[in-house]
């Protein structure tokens, strides 16, 4: 005990206990008292200091930081002007070419829709190559 | 229930002196906890009273309240708080003590120390009674609230050497009391 400064006397651990004891019985402190001096402490710094709010450079800042981040999400996950997909697209390439007939074929999908998607895909090609 | 605070107190004083009014009025509620007992023991030790114990408590904290801006210049902690409430809390037990004891018509000086109350059968607290003010109240910085030698020179604004010295006479009145001389030679 009270080592830091040994060359000390001490008392005895049953005398400091003692002591300890009798002056550790606390009186009660009703929580009106801890709460009148919370709350007093609380009204003074609010009184005499600024809130945690944004500041106005904090703003100024915000809704432009807002608008970029929502252009880029946009621009990231929608494709407004991007291929519109088809039924047919069956391998999710982004164009009906009779890769997506081979695919089809593949799942075992029905033999009629497979010849007719085929069939179509060589009149447009077809057609392509008079152009 | 109040949730644990592990900044020590020089942080939560930086926080009362320069935090926004959020930060700083929780950091002096944790200040608050964790110095409240120590405050109303000391005020309890000098008013011998419940509520008088409590009001000395409030000024206590207010004291160290206007420490902090806008009103105060703030705080910077050299030493434990401690050493900085002591005084404040014991000069705010003596004034509540005073301003109860002309209530009562009472003339009787309140500076020092009151002697324990002497419990039925209990020979420790009748050798305490028997020490001097200056040096139990030395003994119980010292023991019971573990302040070191240094702290308590701070905290009575005494010099170390008087420290000492009165707990130096503190030891060797309890060695020589009946009542407790066993104890060091079990």
């Amino acid at each position: 005990m009270h080592d830091t400064e040994p060359e000390f006397d001490d008392l005895p651990e049953s005398l400091v206990a003692r002591l300890k004891r009798t002056d550790r019985a606390l009186p009660i402190v009703d929580p009106r008292t801890d709460r009148a001096i919370l709350d007093g402490a609380r009204r003074y710094f609010v009184a005499g200091r600024p809130r945690r709010t944004a500041s106005m450079p904090t703003l100024r800042w915000a809704l432009p930081l807002a608008a970029a981040a929502a252009l880029l999400v946009a621009l990231l996950f929608v494709q407004p002007f991007g291929p519109k997909t088809s039924a047919d697209d069956v391998d999710g390439s982004g164009h009906v070419d009779i890769l997506d007939a081979f695919a089809l074929a593949r799942a075992q999908a029905d033999r009629d829709r497979v010849d007719e998607l085929a069939a179509r895909i060589v009149s447009l090609s077809s057609r392509r190559s008079e152009l | 229930m109040w949730r644990s605070e592990r900044r020590s107190d020089e942080q939560l004083v930086d926080a009362c002196n320069d935090g926004d009014a959020e930060a700083a009025a929780e950091a002096f509620d944790a200040l608050y906890r964790r110095h409240r007992d120590f405050v109303l023991r000391v005020a309890r030790r000098f008013t011998r009273d419940r509520d008088l114990a409590l009001d000395a408590l409030q000024d206590t904290f207010a004291y160290l309240l206007q420490k902090f801006p806008p009103a105060g210049p703030g705080l910077r902690l050299t030493a434990r708080l401690e050493t900085l409430l002591y005084p404040v809390a014991k000069n705010s037990a003596i004034t509540a003590l005073r301003k109860a004891h002309r209530l009562e018509g009472g003339d009787t000086e309140l500076d020092e120390l009151p002697a324990p109350p002497l419990a039925e059968g209990a020979p420790i607290d009748a050798a305490l009674a028997r020490l001097s003010p200056e040096r139990r109240e030395v003994v119980t910085l010292r023991f019971v609230d573990d302040l070191s030698l240094a702290e308590i020179a701070a905290a009575l604004e005494i010099p170390l050497g008087t420290v000492k010295s009165r707990l130096h006479l503190a030891i060797k009145d309890l060695r020589a009391d009946p009542e407790t001389k066993a104890l060091f030679d079990p």
